[in-house]
């Protein structure tokens, strides 16, 4: 299985206002439901392409919530990425 | 049959409020928010469309701040119950309606808070100045917007103006039941804390949606609190807006609704309420010359909404709305109109009036109708 990122928000409605934000800048994602492995909510979270972290990284700074970005590894880890 | 009983609730509803209800419920009506899959989050898509159109309608600069409601009456209770505490002083106008006189006087009797009335003049406008009732524990102020009995607009913006300048800590709500979709509302402009609305009447959506602006970075309690959809390992209820005022399944028919009303309300706003306008005139006009009929607005078009009210000095309110209805298939409604204190402050009180509601879908021949059959009705 390939790799790929995902963005974890605190809410549904903060999810669809990043997918608005990212869509509207051309950023392919799918919203899928959240893995077990990163949250016990019902909701969703927003898979990317990792090559594509630091353009929605930059798109997102104006959505000021609580932003947590995790790796999903060939080995089907999930590893979050921590900014430096 | 000629419908004018709008304040009420619109009829006949817009094709496209109809038909986004009916789209949502054959093809997308899951639970937002609750699943991954693709129709909950279609689902989750539109609340959030819905949410930003309400948003950007009232100029409220996050749309996290739009929360959803059943109607304006949960909406302001939600505000008391999340705002007031023991020993706290209200102010309110003398012309609220029950959704706000009820559970405030509710609060009082029970001993949580006091209760001050700010007078208002024989048309239902504030006449005098908030600040001598103004107290040290004043917690929250209440305006009604446009009254739903006489159709007065109140000037909130000045008065929010006023509050402010005596204390900027204290709250001011807005229930916009009657003027949402009618008059532009800006939450900034305007200054207040809160606006409660309702999807029902001038924004055209349907029944049993409504909302809570909120515009305050005050600290508020949750006053529904259960599922979310976030943070479902906790037992404790989320901290973050919207999640923390809305528990338990959004009534998503109701939202899509209501945004396809304020879609199509809002380009033409400012052409319905000329019209509106224009009817209410000619129904002055009319009825003033009817002996014995007492009329009740504000004498002015431009603080004025498409409601106004009469009464007979001999034929009883209820005996007029049932002969519109049989005799002349005209809907009106009668009575107190769940606002007794407005009727108090217009000395209408306690038989009530015959009130008169427009819409987008009135027609000036139903005015011309509803003006005939009052003067064949009143002549005796």
């Amino acid at each position: 299985m390939m790799s790929y990122c995902v963005l974890l928000l605190p809410s549904v409605h903060d999810v669809m206002k990043a997918e608005k934000i990212l869509l509207a800048a051309g950023v392919n994602l799918n919203v899928i439901a959240t893995p077990r492995e990163l949250s016990h909510n019902c909701g969703v979270v927003i898979r990317f392409d990792c090559s594509n972290l630091n353009t929605l990284l930059s798109l997102l700074e104006r959505l000021h919530v609580e932003k947590k970005i995790f790796t999903k590894t060939d080995e089907n880890m999930y590893v979050e990425f921590t900014q430096e | 049959m000629i419908y004018l009983d709008n304040a009420a609730t619109t009829f006949p509803r817009p094709q496209a409020v109809i038909q986004s209800v009916a789209q949502c419920l054959n093809e997308y009506c899951a639970n937002s928010g609750r699943s991954g899959h693709r129709l909950a989050i279609e689902a989750a898509r539109k609340v959030f469309e819905a949410r930003e159109t309400i948003a950007e309608f009232f100029n409220v600069t996050d749309s996290r701040n739009v929360i959803f409601t059943a109607n304006a009456t949960m909406a302001i209770n939600c505000v008391f119950e999340s705002l007031l505490e023991h020993g706290d002083h209200v102010i309110v106008s003398s012309m609220e309606h029950n959704a706000v006189m009820r559970p405030l006087r509710y609060l009082e009797k029970e001993g949580t808070i006091s209760l001050s009335l700010i007078p208002c003049n024989e048309y239902g406008f504030i006449h005098s100045d908030i600040h001598p009732l103004m107290q040290t524990n004043t917690k929250l102020v209440v305006i009604n917007h446009a009254s739903n009995v006489n159709g007065v607009v109140q000037d909130v913006a000045s008065i929010v103006k006023r509050v402010k300048s005596y204390d900027p800590d204290v709250a001011v709500l807005i229930d916009a039941s009657q003027s949402a979709g009618v008059i532009p509302i800006d939450v900034q402009t305007i200054g207040c804390d809160f606006i409660a609305f309702t999807g029902h009447k001038s924004l055209y959506g349907p029944q049993g949606i409504g909302g809570l602006i909120i515009n305050t970075a005050r600290s508020l309690k949750p006053f529904i609190m259960g599922g979310t959809g976030s943070k479902s390992e906790s037992q404790y209820q989320p901290e973050f807006l919207p999640d923390k005022f809305e528990s338990g399944t959004l009534n998503l028919p109701g939202i899509v609704g209501l945004q396809a009303g304020i879609e199509y309300i809002q380009p033409r706003m400012h052409e319905v309420r000329a019209k509106e306008l224009q009817f209410i005139q000619k129904i002055a006009e009319s009825l003033s010359n009817i002996k014995g009929l007492r009329l009740y607005w504000s004498n002015t078009l431009d603080r004025q909404i498409g409601v106004i009210s009469f009464s007979h000095e001999k034929i009883p309110c209820s005996e007029i709305g049932q002969r519109l209805n049989d005799e002349f298939s005209i809907c009106v409604r009668v009575g107190l109109h769940c606002a007794p204190l407005a009727h108090e402050t217009l000395g209408s009180f306690p038989d009530g009036t015959v009130r008169v509601s427009v819409s987008a879908f009135t027609k000036d021949s139903d005015i011309d109708t509803l003006c005939r059959a009052v003067e064949r009705i009143t002549k005796v």
